[in-house]
């Protein structure tokens, strides 16, 4: 039996908007998912839809070998991109009334409340009133909410737009914690190199269609191009290999873009000649040109 | 299911009844319930005993006997009578001429008045001095004073009325108007509390988070049922207060009949809390910005106005018409007209067993119908949607 989310073929139209037009995507149980895409890509209906928010025109939503149920759902915890918090409530009434709606008893619901303000670092304001909180803080509150019951599958949308880094480690350590406990985590995020270093495994959608789906190394190794970099012990020469298309420098460090078919060793031995080399490096290009070469073709 | 319908019904009132603004309106309404029959037992009236203020001159050397205690116990409590000596009968004309005296006591048989006589004032006084007259003939014929008082002694009159309507009307009317009021005001306050709780929720985005967890038109039961609960807090800390200042202070006699409209102006006002938050939460769900909320909730508003001013036409006058029937049928004006035409004893028992009847159907009718709204508006933001759109939805169309 598939464990775990499947999604395949989702399409649903707004009016005249095509909003999605076939999104796959597979997350195992205990597996990170980086999702990404361009704005309107169709990131956030997808994720809705997962949560039953949104209604389908075609296409399965599965959890577990399974159309997704209610009860599926109930095991699901929720981050949405825009915060959805009470203005007025308390911190850790807000997350335990959560924890009441997703089926905890009440005890439970506020012993989990307070130990989740603790994790996220809120533990000292678990009295205040979300509206008190930074923006900041009003998004460690909107992960406690959506783990406070335990989900089996974490759906984030967007989880590190604005926080700052002691936040965003907070939020990589919990996610990986989650993973660890054999939670499914799928999240969403334009912060590529981020994403890089959490995530072992991506997709892509661009206008509503899966773009790309796979490891991370396994789809930077897809990519048609390569690049070189290389730095020279004295001044930089004059070097201009052929069938390479230069980049723009970076912090001396010269760049070039070449065709995985290019024979690098022919172009590193020419680079050797033009000057004493002192680091070298020649690898597939990174998540964000992978990235950025899939939504632009 | 009822778990999650308690759970956002606590959370209505639990948040709600923690601000600021509902505790005062609160502190207001049970101080207002018990001052209210203090202060009319304070306030002085022409039936409140502390009687009309008369002056009576009485020339020197014409008295009759105890004058004063004659007048207390012919007028009661409804005169205060100040007795004042004139010491000739230029003084005493002097004195009813200018305003000094209401009426003077020339001799022992001639009032003298301004213009005309105070009918009741006159009466009092030709009974003191007949009481005197009898008095000091009785006292030259050598009988017994007390023999006399015993022959003098009348029994006790009371009064009945053919037609009591003259005594209970006024009561009635006011206790009808107060009712009418309170059905009419406790509904637009407390929708527009749901409503600005849905708008909350749309505005904050926190409806997705909780739709991932409960059903729309659980969402909006529990809703509805939580914020009725506060009013009915409120109702019943209002009556409270009223009852205990009422007995305390014995205030106001309140005809029985007055109670019999009671219960129904509670089920009613229940009633329209349930059809009125239901729709003021619907209305709600259509916007995200409670600057929008005037345009949407004109709809709502227009039954709840007209169902006010008819239910008062039929307190001033005839409560029997067709449009008060027709209103006292239609679910949105009903929790107004009934309670008034019961106070008016102008309704039938099966006219109100079919009212709250139409009243509780529509309730429920109205519950599943704003839940299938809901599924649709709660996650919808930006600009408002149309009521083409919402008449669409329910008939099975999809607008997307």
């Amino acid at each position: 039996m598939n464990s775990g989310l499947a999604i395949s073929g989702l399409h649903k139209r707004f009016g005249d908007v095509r909003a999605l037009s076939g999104v796959d995507l597979h997350v195992d149980e205990g597996q990170l998912i980086g999702f990404l895409g361009p704005n309107g890509a169709g990131k956030t209906t997808t994720m809705r839809a997962i949560l039953g928010l949104t209604s389908l025109d075609a296409g399965t939503i599965s959890w577990n070998g399974r159309p997704i149920s209610v009860d599926d759902r109930a095991q699901i915890g929720y981050m949405p991109q825009e915060r959805g918090l009470y203005p007025g409530m308390r911190v850790h009434e807000h997350i335990a009334y959560i924890g009441r709606l997703a089926g905890l008893d009440n005890a439970v619901a506020k012993r989990r409340a307070n130990e989740w303000a603790e994790r996220v670092g809120l533990d000292g304001r678990s009295n205040d009133a979300i509206q008190e909180l930074s923006t900041g803080n009003q998004q460690r509150v909107q992960l406690a909410v959506a783990l406070v019951h335990e989900p089996k599958l974490l759906v984030l949308d967007e989880p590190f737009a604005g926080l700052d880094p002691v936040a965003v480690a907070m939020l990589s350590d919990v996610m990986t914690e989650q993973v660890q406990k054999g939670v499914s985590v799928v999240f969403s995020s334009h912060q590529l190199e981020l994403v890089q270093d959490l995530a072992e495994n991506v997709t892509i959608i661009a206008d509503g269609k899966t773009q790309a789906s796979g490891r991370v190394t396994e789809l930077r190794a897809q990519s048609p191009y390569r690049l070189l970099d290389i730095v020279w012990s004295g001044p930089a020469p004059d070097f201009s290999p052929i069938g390479a298309t230069e980049l723009p420098t970076v912090h001396g460090t010269r760049r070039w873009q070449l065709l995985a078919s290019s024979d690098p060793g022919s172009i590193i031995a020419e680079a050797a000649q033009a000057g004493a080399i002192a680091s070298v490096s020649y690898q597939p290009p990174g998540l964000e040109d992978v990235f950025l070469e899939l939504v632009s073709s | 299911m009822s778990g999650h319908l308690y759970e956002v019904a606590r959370r209505e009132v639990s948040t709600r009844a923690r601000t600021k603004a509902f505790r005062a309106v609160t502190l207001f309404i049970v101080l207002a319930a018990v001052a209210g029959p203090v202060v009319a037992a304070l306030w002085p009236s022409s039936d409140s005993g502390t009687g009309r203020d008369v002056t009576i001159a009485v020339v020197e050397g014409s008295a009759i006997d105890d004058l004063d205690s004659a007048i207390e116990s012919l007028s009661g409590d409804r005169l205060n009578a100040e007795v004042i000596v004139a010491d000739s009968l230029d003084t005493a004309e002097d004195l009813v001429a200018d305003g000094g005296a209401d009426v003077a006591l020339l001799d022992e048989s001639t009032l003298l008045w301004n213009q005309r006589n105070d009918i009741e004032l006159d009466a009092i006084l030709r009974g003191a001095i007949q009481q005197d007259h009898v008095a000091k003939t009785a006292q030259a014929q050598g009988i017994d004073p007390r023999e006399l008082a015993r022959l003098l002694t009348a029994p006790e009159v009371t009064e009945r009325f053919v037609d009591e309507s003259d005594t209970t009307e006024s009561v009635r009317d006011g206790v009808s108007f107060a009712g009418l009021f309170l059905a009419f005001l406790v509904p637009q306050v407390f929708g527009q509390l749901t409503l600005m709780s849905v708008v909350e929720e749309k505005s904050t985005r926190v409806i997705e988070v909780l739709l991932s967890h409960i059903r729309p038109r659980t969402l909006l039961a529990g809703k509805v049922l939580g914020v009725s609960l506060l009013a009915i807090a409120q109702l019943v800390l209002l009556a409270a207060g009223l009852l205990i200042s009422l007995i305390v202070v014995q205030a106001i006699d309140v005809p029985p009949s007055v109670w019999r409209f009671v219960p129904i102006l509670l089920i009613s006002v229940i009633g329209a809390l349930g059809i009125y938050n239901t729709l003021f939460a619907l209305v709600g769900s259509l916007i995200s910005r409670m600057e929008d909320a005037s345009q949407v909730m004109m709809p709502v508003m227009i039954p709840l106005v007209g169902g006010y001013v008819v239910a008062q036409t039929s307190i001033l006058g005839n409560s029997d018409s067709l449009i008060h029937k027709v209103f006292t049928f239609f679910p949105l004006t009903a929790p107004m007209m009934l309670p008034v035409r019961v106070a008016q004893d102008a309704i039938a028992p099966w006219e109100i067993v079919v009212s709250l009847g139409l009243l509780v159907v529509s309730i429920v009718v109205l519950l599943r119908l704003a839940g299938r709204v809901y599924e649709f508006a709660l996650l919808r933001t930006g600009s408002r949607i149309g009521w083409g759109e919402v008449f669409g939805r329910l008939r099975g169309r999809s607008v997307d």
